[in-house]
This record gives structure tokens, C-alpha cells and sequence, in this order.
């Protein structure tokens, strides 16, 4: 692949991200509710979920854009999208049924399978970009 | 510099990870700061949720909807398919939830944060029947109406 594609690769998922940790730092005490809707952690970790999660996309989203960061940022995402991937269908099998409020009102997935489908897509996205050093190597 | 894997120079499984550390902790050390001057971030206390609270996003999809507020409120307008159930009317009002009832999570609200008869309908619901899965909702009925315009 060509080298402007892996950057546009690159400054895409970073764009995606930063804006998924931004509008979470906006509005930090809406999303403290929304990790604790998922009812998986107790509430010190979703406390700590809430303050941690929205720096660490964002951090991770100018690590893409930093060659000498760039691997561990990708797959810190890849890793965080993953589980995000699990925890999105263990709330779907205890019956509870919700959006993560990731992107505000600009984007809200019509079901699960959309939902699960974008972060298959960010994962396999963050992996690329992973490996390709790798491969280069 | 010797890796932990032996070889001279650090080795690309360690350059890794020391870049995930560095991305985890200066993540941490930003939300530290968020929770101090974020004036959108609550009080550690005040963003947990009261026992047998529940948010209108983490309510199982078959639950029964439960109406706390009077019947004045409840004919103006309520949750689709919600079951009138306050203290004015409870003996009458409590057989038509029992006869609605099968055995799924309920969710009571009344008309707001402020009010208390979700959490007195809650009680005594549980009173009656120990094992219910009862919560009341956070923010009552205005929190429906935000998500529901």
C-alpha cells in the first residue's frame, strides 16, 4: 500500500477518535452516567472509566500522527476497541439495549450490528496500522 | 541498555510497551486534572447512582413501567404502556399491577429527581414481594421527556 494511503489510514481513525474523546471531555458527567448505563463496573472504576477514557482517545489519536508513537497507540486502540466490541454485546445479552454517546447526536447507530460493525472497522483499521511496521521491518 | 528479552537495545516489544505506559499514564494524569477544574465533571459522590437506582439508557427492554405520579398526571400523558401505581389508590392500583405483572425487571418513576414517590412505590413493592427486580428511575419522567420530546 501506498505510503499517503496508510497516512490517510492514519488521520482518519486519529480524526475519529479525537472527536469520540472530545466530545466526551465536554461533557465529562454525561458520559460518567453512560459507562455506568452498561452496569458492568463498580462505580470507582466507572468513575475512573469516565475521567481516564475520552485523555486516553485523544491521546492515542495524536499518538497515531506521531511516527515514534504510532504502533502503541494503534494497538492501545485496537486493544480498547476489542473490548469495547465485548462489552457492547454483554450489555446486549443482559437486555440492555443502548448507544455508547460516542459521537453525540452526529452519529447514533440504528442497531447493534451497525455499532459493532464501525468498531470491527476501527479495530481492523488500528491493526494495520500496527502491523505495517512490522511488515517492514 | 540490555532488554528484558536479552538483546543490546531495547527490542521492538519493549519500545511497545513502554509507548502504551506512556499513552496510559498521561492519560491518567490529564483525567486527574479533568476531575479537579472540569466544571462539568461531579463531585465523586454526587455522579453515583442511589441503590435500586436506574438510568433511562441501562432499562432492560421487557420491563414493566410503573406510574408514580397521580392519576391526573398519568391521563395527561406517560411511558407507553406504563401501569398507573401510586399510594393514593394502592390496594386498587396494586391488583392491576399484579394482574399485569410476570415477573419482569420494573421501572417506577415519578416526576422528576426531586420526588420521592418512586422510591415509596419501590419499598413497598418490595415489601410485598421480596424477590421483585423494582428500580426507580433516575430523574423520573422528566428524563423520559428528554429523550422522548
Amino acid at each position: 500500500m501506498k505510503q499517503w494511503l496508510w497516512l490517510i489510514l492514519a488521520v482518519l481513525l486519529a480524526a475519529i477518535f479525537a472527536v469520540s474523546g472530545g466530545l466526551k471531555l465536554a461533557d465529562p458527567g454525561k458520559f460518567l452516567f453512560d459507562v455506568q448505563a452498561f452496569k458492568l463496573l463498580p462505580y470507582p472504576l466507572a468513575f475512573a472509566t469516565a475521567l481516564w477514557l475520552p485523555w486516553f482517545e485523544v491521546i492515542c489519536a495524536f499518538g497515531l500522527l506521531i511516527p515514534c508513537l504510532r504502533r502503541g497507540a494503534a494497538l492501545s486502540l485496537a486493544l480498547a476497541c476489542v473490548a469495547f466490541i465485548i462489552v457492547l454485546a454483554l450489555a446486549h445479552f443482559r437486555g440492555i439495549h443502548l448507544d455508547c454517546g460516542c459521537f453525540g447526536k452526529w452519529l447514533v447507530f440504528p442497531s447493534l450490528g451497525f455499532h459493532i460493525a464501525f468498531n470491527c472497522g476501527l479495530t481492523v483499521g488500528a491493526l494495520a496500522l500496527f502491523m505495517r511496521k512490522s511488515e517492514t521491518k | 541498555m540490555t532488554c528484558c528479552c536479552k538483546q543490546s537495545g531495547p527490542c521492538g516489544c519493549c519500545v511497545l510497551v513502554k509507548q502504551i505506559v506512556l499513552l496510559v499514564v498521561v492519560a491518567a494524569l490529564l483525567g486527574a486534572v479533568t476531575w479537579a477544574v472540569h466544571p462539568r465533571m461531579p463531585a465523586y459522590a454526587a455522579g453515583r447512582l442511589e441503590a435500586g437506582e436506574i438510568l433511562l439508557a441501562s432499562i432492560p427492554a421487557n420491563a414493566l413501567w410503573v406510574d408514580a405520579r397521580t392519576l391526573t398526571e398519568y391521563k395527561q400523558e406517560h411511558v407507553p404502556g406504563a401501569i398507573l401505581l401510586n399510594e393514593d389508590d394502592w390496594e386498587s392500583l396494586l391488583a392491576q399491577f399484579i394482574n399485569t405483572w410476570k415477573g419482569q425487571p420494573v421501572v417506577v418513576y415519578c416526576g422528576s429527581g426531586e420526588c420521592h414517590a418512586s422510591k415509596a412505590v419501590v419499598a413497598r413493592l418490595k415489601e410485598y414481594m421480596p424477590d421483585i427486580e423494582a428500580y426507580h428511575l433516575k430523574d423520573g419522567w422528566a428524563a423520559w421527556k428528554e429523550h422522548h420530546p
